[in-house]
């Protein structure tokens, strides 16, 4: 009691010399717009300022909650914490108040659908007040089962998601739905539709993404993708129809077998006027990931205008881009050849050009710890922290599957290294020399070993006896023949290793564990 | 100032516009340079900037900052300007970066009421995002303290909002 006026007395007194209270004056509406920067909980928290800010909260356009708020009641904890803060928010905000912008992060721990529940309610409510960006993205654990029969709203312009499953329906519910929906941003999910279509969407982006029912059929679907824009960022392995897209933006495994992705793109994209190449970043990352013949090479691109290409100084590729083009008769399109060097910031592309994209354009929801770039790219920094720790070296492989338009992920492994000094100040608060690895849930250690390359995975079956049979019930498995290489040189061994490996492996697995992805 | 204006005369093409503030400071700019505030923009579409527009709550000095932002940012609105200044966005970053750092409370607090009245959108987002930079990670007592906020609050009132607010409290 004595201490609270004590304290009322100090605020009295300012520090400063321009001792007023500005910021008290501001019109409500700028206050939410300063409100809408920060993260949920603190917003929440301002209403013990003043009288003037009791309620201000209640009405605050852009809601940002993120479990990582939650992280000082322990690792379990916090989701129960993070679900019961963001229920009692949205119960407790003034119901007429409108939302602009819904961005929420956390994990799940359960693998059972129930536990997506929470999640989709706040979806649905946030799209029926009205917002018009969503954005979601959940740690690498489990991914948030979708609920699509909840999207509809005639307001929802820009969706954003990570780790998030969308079921079968999703796009069409979406095409249905959202008339409105321009943007859509998709990292480290699973697609389980065949058909992506959209009279609406102007920006796609499909990045580290996963269509699940290419991975068991042999025969693959043709999945279909119509909109203005698009960019496939890291795989994908399907035969693509672009009826609309003007922009195409690949990365450099389009070029393997012969050009095979990339003529399967220009042949079925009509209207296609730019082009992106994006080149390996390190030379060592020049490999045959797609196994697949074409009998009909030939194309046509009327549009076709200008072809950037991305690539390192003295790339080989360069010419080989080139000639392909001069061959297939494309002789009038504009080269524009960018070096990474010259794009130093580019390293993490995907975020970077999502951070570039949030700072010109119209988007009330980012606040500076929690924009979407930065949560991603932090959890991929998680990822590591606690990869990397107990193995040492690490060789991923490749397929003997056929396989369509497949690529490695080399952002994963970049990611590493040059993101330590953060690193580090996250770890200030871990007790050194204590085991928290090990004692993590069964589900969470399999969720952590996904992300790890085949062969890292079946090695941290030496660890101790918590960790001897793990990797034999891993659900996903991630064969890459890139790592492999580093012990085998370039001299075509691999390949014969490669085959190998992974026929010991899937022969040596759990026979009663189910396979959830298998990349190859 | 006058520096300000005068490099907007160089600024390529349109006709000036003469700004004039609470305390009848006048800043001649390009209409180029002046539409970025959406305010004026509007005023220029429907022809009534000819004798200058007055702002009656936006001072001088905050106007001068206005403008050098405006002059600043003119190469971003005029895509294909010759300004060779604006061409880097590099230094726009700097510029921008040293604005922000450099502003103290009452100057950042009249610059986003400026920036609000004017709806300059680019400039009103920067310096909202100051404020809330200088909101996060702390408690609210620490807000007060950076805000000069009075806690007009009896304690009884305070520890009820609290309770009633635990779900978003506790620690």
């Amino acid at each position: 009691m004595e201490g609270r006026s004590c304290r009322r007395r100090k605020v009295k007194t300012p520090a400063h010399a321009a001792g007023m209270d500005w910021i008290s004056d501001l019109p409500d509406e700028i206050l939410h717009r300063i409100m809408s920067l920060l993260n949920a909980r603190q917003a929440v928290q301002t209403c013990v300022l003043s009288r003037r800010w009791r309620n201000l909260w209640r009405t605050v356009p852009c809601i940002n909650a993120d479990c990582k708020e939650f992280d000082f009641f322990g690792f379990r904890r916090s989701e129960v914490e993070f679900k019961r803060f963001v229920n009692r928010l949205l119960e407790l905000r003034d119901p007429i108040a409108m939302m602009d912008a819904f961005w929420f992060r956390y994990h799940k721990l359960d693998i059972d659908t129930a536990s997506s529940a929470d999640a989709n309610r706040w979806i649905s409510h946030a799209l029926q007040k009205q917002a018009r960006v969503l954005e979601v993205v959940m740690y690498p654990w489990h991914q948030l089962e979708l609920d699509h029969s909840r999207f509809t709203s005639r307001y929802l312009r820009k969706i954003g998601f990570s780790g998030v499953r969308l079921d079968q329906g999703f796009f069409k519910q979406l095409e249905a739905g959202c008339p409105a929906l321009e943007d859509l941003f998709l990292h480290h999910c699973t697609i389980e539709d065949d058909k992506i279509s959209s009279q609406t969407l102007k920006v796609l982006t499909i990045d580290r993404t996963y269509f699940s029912i290419a991975i068991n059929a042999s025969e693959v679907q043709k999945k279909s993708i119509s909109a203005p824009s698009l960019k496939i960022e890291n795989n994908l392995q399907w035969c693509p129809e672009f009826v609309n897209v003007v922009n195409l933006t690949l990365g450099k495994w389009c070029l393997d077998a012969n050009f095979y992705a990339l003529t399967v793109f220009l042949q079925n994209s009509p209207k296609l006027q730019k082009l992106t190449l994006k080149l390996a970043k390190c030379t060592s990352e020049i490999h045959q990931r797609i196994i697949g013949e074409l009998t009909e090479r030939s194309f046509t691109c009327e549009h076709l205008k200008i072809i950037e290409v991305i690539c390192l100084e003295n790339d080989p590729q360069v010419i080989r881009v080139k000639d392909f083009f001069a061959s297939s008769g494309i002789t009038s399109v504009q080269f524009h050849i960018k070096h990474w060097s010259q794009l130093k910031e580019d390293d993490n592309t995907w975020h970077r050009e999502r951070e570039a994209k949030g700072r010109e354009r119209k988007s009330a929801s980012r606040s500076p710890q929690s924009p979407f770039h930065s949560m991603v790219a932090s959890f991929i920094r998680e990822e590591h922290r606690m990869i990397r720790s107990p193995v040492a070296g690490s060789i991923p492989l490749t397929s003997p599957l056929e396989v369509w338009l497949i690529s490695s992920p080399p952002t994963r492994a970049t990611c590493s290294t040059k993101r330590r000094g953060v690193l580090g100040s996250h770890m200030e608060d871990d007790t050194a020399g204590w085991d928290r690895l090990s004692d993590l849930p069964e589900g969470v250690l399999h969720r952590i070993m996904s992300f790890l390359n085949m062969c890292q995975a079946v090695r941290t079956c030496v660890l101790s006896r918590r960790w001897r049979n793990f990797w034999r019930t891993v659900p996903y498995i991630n064969a890459d023949i890139n790592e492999f290489d580093f012990y085998y040189g370039d001299n075509g061994n691999s390949d014969e290793e490669f085959r190998l490996i992974v026929n010991r492996l899937l022969e040596l697995r759990d026979p009663t564990v189910v396979m959830d992805i298998f990349w190859l | 100032m006058a520096a300000a204006a005068a490099e907007a005369t160089i600024d390529g093409g349109g006709k000036m516009i003469i700004l004039i503030s609470a305390d009848g400071k006048r800043f001649e700019v390009t209409e180029a340079v002046a539409s970025q505030s959406q305010l004026i923009s509007n005023m220029i579409e429907d022809d009534c900037t000819e004798n200058g527009v007055r702002l009656p709550n936006v001072d001088g000095d905050i106007l001068t900052m206005v403008v050098d932002y405006c002059n600043m940012h003119a190469g971003d609105a005029a895509a294909d300007g010759d300004t060779t200044k604006a061409s880097s966005t590099e230094e726009l970053k700097k510029f921008d970066a040293e604005l922000v750092q450099a502003l103290e409370n009452p100057v950042l607090f009249k610059l986003i009421l400026a920036a609000n009245f004017l709806n300059i959108k680019s400039l009103l987002d920067m310096t909202c995002q100051r404020v809330a930079d200088m909101m996060s990670g702390k408690t609210p007592e620490q807000m007060r303290e950076t805000f000069s906020i009075e806690n007009d609050f009896t304690p009884e009132e305070e520890a009820a909002i609290r309770q009633e607010n635990a779900w978003a409290f506790d620690d």
